[in-house]
């Protein structure tokens, strides 16, 4: 311990002695360490982080599939098939089936805002584990059926709407302009699932509800003793014998069942897990280079280490005394490094897509310092280890001879040169991987997605409450928002859609269609985007008419029922644009589960251009519209308004213009198209930034390391060149001798990397759009950008060796 | 105490060729003697020196220290032996800069595992014996070259070894200072350490009872 105090004690004083050095070594530690914790904080919080109920890992998801029939992954699932699982098996404790929605939320006659909303079956905080703070939770008798009269508030709501009032239990409110009285209050932070704000009991009506009305989530806790491979094994046996007793609903439908933790983290994991190891190379390459100035300096101590020889120390001893040294630089790194991690956490967290699961458990805990000590220690050693060594093999002889050469061994050149290989080929690899991100990410931006985003803002609105009971009425309030929005200074055109393209939040509805005389098949069917519209939704956000025309005040309930169909649908039903114009179709919808088609043709009236509907990677499939007035049944719209200025400052005067109609109808998830264009690339700009910034990162490493080494070399160097000066060389020899050394490891660097990242790059495929993993200009053009910053970096320390006086360099010895 | 058996060292050239430094030194030395070597430059006195400070591992022949051989032990065997029994005295003092005096006198205790008690009282009887209590403290920049070698040989004398390895004590000091150093070998060697020192100077020779001429790497 004594020892260990005494090397310690050393170590500071040797790191305060060479300040400059023991700047920038922990400077690039407190960036490698920095970023892999913040990076990690993610990770934590997101994937490794229990979910915060009980024994979570005991809560699972149960979706449906039906990869054969329907090519269908992940699905909701349905009610009666919920019912059949819970009654036909003992594996669960306790299970639960919910739905999503939003709705209008007021209180005292103040204005209502739309909340998130679930609809829960009896047992759900049970499943959860979660108690209220205030009242209670559901009991079965409670669930009476459509309107729900009883609901629990959120901790948030609570506070934010009702001041934390304590009395709040019992108090009435209305929702949807139904009258509903608070029987809880839950914990704080508690907002599963999808933040919701109220629950409310299902309301199911059993009789009712169709078999295949898979509108329904579920979430189940697995006794104890059961497994989920046990839980997936006897649901998927109780689903084939659904399947055989309702071949009708059931047929093809199988069970996905996993932890309700792996079902939040699905989509985010893999991008994570990417961003993990790229920014593991960067704190490679950090050490990379923080060893080579430890081996810089180990060939300057080679006189003090093989004093502390001659003295008695073993090699065990010296390698010990460079360790502790080593870990102590780390250490301090380390600790500069969790600071930086702290602003870099807050940092990336901001920069998230709205939505991305668990943001609120991202945040420094102890797994979180545990990494970073552990990450802190492992540098240590990972950097010190090489040169320690190579420091305690010293010939002690040889060193303590008087006028012997100080010059650096054999065996210390080879390992610095190794150490710069390995820097160059990883920068090399974080550098294609980032290249062919943002490659990636360009593509994905010049992606055209069938409408001008610009100057466009949206909002939802959804017509609540007993004015709203007749269709027409709903027809009516709509077309009176766009008569007032269209004579407000500014406007250029309003309109709306039950679905406006690449809106997440926006309803996604199943429907099909049938041209005139020719039935289509069900796969043909699968990809229909169905939209109902108003207004001039069309110009609003600049879809081209190709053509035809668009619907017109006389597309109404009386009129003559009409259709506008997208320019595939055009092209691959009726053979062109122009051709579909006349033609007829008739629609069909799965709604609860039935299919209901309509009973009568539609014309097409109109061929419009195609546009992404639910993201820009997706391809074009066919679209259908119709007007409102024709398809009344819709209460709410998403909204679009063309302005001549900023958008965003149009959002109050939208409001209170819908306010002006009906001061009792919110609107809610206000935003400008180009804001929901650029949601929609989500995680993917994340992953490119993020990306982009630890492979610059890594090129300024490599390129100090370089420029390091390689000035290393030039004042070990400096005898040999005076002798070459002497000798006849000229500068221009002297320029390419530093040089050649050089660039000759940064190709050897630059080969060894493009092996990897050809291997490596396929780990990042499912990141890509419109890029190869192996995308051949990428891997030219980043190692020949990559060798033109190594050219520069040996340029500097060579053209400071070509200016050396012979006669100063040959007095050096 | 010591026997050299044709001992060699020599460097591998290229094509199979050798250079010697070393050739077929057969020696005798006993304990309480005060050996000088002597010879011009590039004789091969230093390379003895480290060869008897057993640093240098590359020779052949045998090497005897109070009977064992060590020519048959490896190198952490010779590394123990030495930190029993061996002092070494260097030209260039090589005391640590970044250590103070007390510092200095401490580390070769540290590596021979004395407690941290033990350890300080050595010291502090050295620092006593030696008269150098005052600079404790101080750092090696802080001395004057003769306060600098005699910390150092202090340093070599606090494990109580049997024998001093001096290379060119006093080299690097003034002829007063080089005195005073020759006067606490003398002092050394009365009260029963073995010393062998390389020098050039006849005045140091002088204090030693016997003088071994080095030429070309043979004892002549």
């Amino acid at each position: 311990m004594n020892t260990l105090l005494q090397d310690l004690r050393y170590g500071l004083r040797m790191l305060l002695k060479h300040k400059g050095f023991t700047v920038i070594a922990v400077l690039a530690l407190a960036l490698g360490i920095g970023a892999n914790t913040a990076i990690f904080s993610l990770v934590n919080g997101v994937l490794l982080r229990p979910l915060p109920f009980p024994d979570a890992e005991r809560i699972i998801s149960i979706e449906g599939k039906n990869p054969t029939a329907a090519g269908i992954t992940e699905s909701n699932i349905s009610f009666l098939d919920f019912t059949d699982w819970s009654q036909q098996t003992d594996l669960f404790a306790s299970t639960a089936a919910y739905w999503t929605g939003t709705a209008n939320f007021g209180a005292d006659g103040a204005e209502p805002e739309r909340v998130p909303r679930a609809g829960v079956t009896t047992k759900f905080f049970s499943v959860l584990g979660v108690q209220p703070v205030l009242g209670r939770t559901f009991v079965p008798e409670d669930d009476k059926g459509w309107p729900q009269s009883v609901a629990i508030i959120s901790h948030g709501l609570w506070k934010r709407r009702f001041g934390s009032d304590p009395a709040i239990v019992g108090k009435q409110v209305q929702m949807s302009s139904f009258p509903l009285t608070i029987i809880g209050v839950m914990p704080p932070g508690f907002e599963y699932p999808e933040r919701t704000q109220v629950w409310v009991p299902t309301a199911v009506n059993l009789r009712d509800e169709p078999r295949d009305n898979r509108v329904w989530s579920a979430i189940a806790r697995l006794n104890t003793g059961v497994d989920l491979k046990q839980a997936q094994t006897r649901l998927s046996a109780i689903n084939a014998q659904l399947a055989k007793q309702f071949q009708e609903t059931n047929k093809g439908w199988d069970v996905l069942v996993s932890t309700l933790h792996e079902r939040l983290v699905r989509e985010v994991k893999p991008s994570l897990l990417a961003l993990l190891g790229a920014v593991g190379f960067v704190l490679v390459i950090a050490c990379a280079n923080v060893a080579n100035l430890l081996l810089a300096r180990s060939a300057a101590r080679q006189k003090e280490i093989a004093i502390r020889a001659a003295m008695g120390a073993s090699r065990t001893r010296v390698l010990r005394q460079m360790l502790t040294e080593s870990i102590l630089l780390s250490a301090i790194g380390g600790i500069a490094g969790l600071v930086l991690s702290i602003w870099l956490t807050d940092l990336l967290t901001s920069m998230l897509p709205e939505g991305a699961p668990r943001l609120g458990q991202i945040g420094i805990d102890y797994r979180v310092l545990t990494f970073a000590l552990g990450v802190s220690a492992l540098t240590g050693i990972l950097f010190g280890i090489v040169p320690a060594l190579q420091a305690s093999k010293l010939d002690v002889a040889s060193a303590l001879k008087e006028g012997g050469r100080s010059g650096e061994g054999h065996r210390r050149t080879s390992a610095r040169s190794l150490l710069l290989i390995g820097e160059v080929a990883l920068s090399l690899m974080l550098l294609v991987g980032a290249g062919l991100l943002i490659k990636s990410f360009l593509r994905l931006q010049e992606v055209r997605p069938g409408f001008n985003a610009h100057n466009v803002l949206t909002a939802q609105l959804a017509l609540q409450g007993p004015k709203y009971k007749n269709d027409q009425q709903c027809v009516e309030f709509f077309r009176q928002l766009k008569e007032r929005l269209e004579v407000v200074p500014g406007v250029q055109a309003a309109g709306g859609s039950v679905n406006l393209p690449l809106d997440a939040s926006g309803y996604g509805i199943g429907r099909g269609f049938i041209p005139e005389g020719r039935p289509l098949t069900v796969d043909e069917n699968r990809d229909a985007m169905f939209s109902t519209i108003t207004g001039d939704y069309f110009r609003a956000l600049e879809i081209p008419l190709l053509s035809g025309r668009t619907f017109e005040p006389r597309d109404n309930a009386d009129g003559p029922k009409v259709v506008i169909i997208n320019e595939t649908t055009a092209k691959r039903h009726f053979g062109s644009p122009t051709a579909a114009i006349g033609k007829r179709l008739s629609i069909w919808s799965a709604f609860r589960g039935r299919r209901r088609d309509e009973k009568f043709m539609r014309e097409i009236v109109g061929v419009v251009g195609d546009t992404k509907t639910g993201s820009l990677t997706g391809e074009g499939g066919a679209q259908v519209y119709v007007p409102h007035a024709q398809d009344s049944q819709w209460n709410f719209m998403g909204l679009v308004i063309r302005t001549a200025g900023d958008p965003a400052a149009f959002a109050t005067t939208l409001r209170r213009e819908v306010q002006a109609l009906d001061k009792d109808q919110p609107i809610y998830n206000v935003r400008t198209m180009d804001d929901v264009v650029a949601n929609s690339l989500g995680t993917r700009r994340v992953s490119m930034q993020l990306f982009a910034v630890f492979a610059i990162a890594a090129l300024l490493l490599a390129a100090i390391g370089i420029y390091g080494v390689m000035a290393y070399s030039v004042t070990q160097r400096t005898h040999e060149i005076g002798i070459r000066m002497a000798l006849g060389a000229q500068k221009s020899d002297v320029l390419g001798l530093v040089i050649r050394q050089g660039m000759t490891l940064s190709v050897i660097g630059v080969v060894v990397g493009l092996g990897g990242a050809f291997v490596l790059t396929r780990l990042i495929a499912n990141l890509l759009f419109g890029v190869a993993a192996t995308d051949p200009l990428t891997f030219i053009a980043i190692p020949l950008l990559l060798l033109f910053v190594a050219l520069v970096a040996c340029y500097l320390p060579a053209r400071r060796a070509a200016r050396l006086d012979p006669k100063i360099a040959l007095a050096q010895s | 105490m010591i026997t050299l058996k044709h001992l060699e060292r020599f460097y591998p050239l290229a094509k199979g060729k050798f250079f010697y430094v070393l050739r077929d030194i057969n020696l005798e030395v006993n304990e309480g003697d005060f050996v000088s070597i002597m010879g011009p430059s590039g004789a091969g006195k230093s390379s003895l020196l480290h060869i008897l400070g057993m640093h240098d591992h590359a020779w052949t022949g045998e090497y005897f220290f109070d009977d064992v051989g060590v020519h048959n032990l490896k190198p952490k065997e010779r590394a123990t032996l030495r930190n029993e029994k061996i002092g070494f005295v260097f030209q260039a003092y090589h005391l640590l800069d970044d250590l103070t005096v007390y510092e200095n006198l401490d580390i070769p205790l540290s590596y021979r595992h004395v407690s941290k008690a033990g350890r300080d009282s050595i010291v502090c009887d050295t620092l006593d014996r030696f008269h150098i209590v005052g600079k404790k403290d101080l750092y090696p920049r802080q001395l004057s070259g003769g306060q600098q070698q005699l910390v150092s040989i202090a340093r070599a004398m606090i494990a109580n070894p049997k024998l001093i390895l001096a290379d060119e004590p006093t080299g690097n000091l003034h002829s007063d200072q080089g005195k005073e150093i020759m006067e606490m070998f003398k002092n050394l060697n009365s009260q029963g350490t073995t010393i062998i020192q390389v020098t050039h100077s006849d005045v140091n020779a002088a204090y030693g009872n016997r003088i071994i001429q080095l030429r070309d790497g043979f004892i002549v």
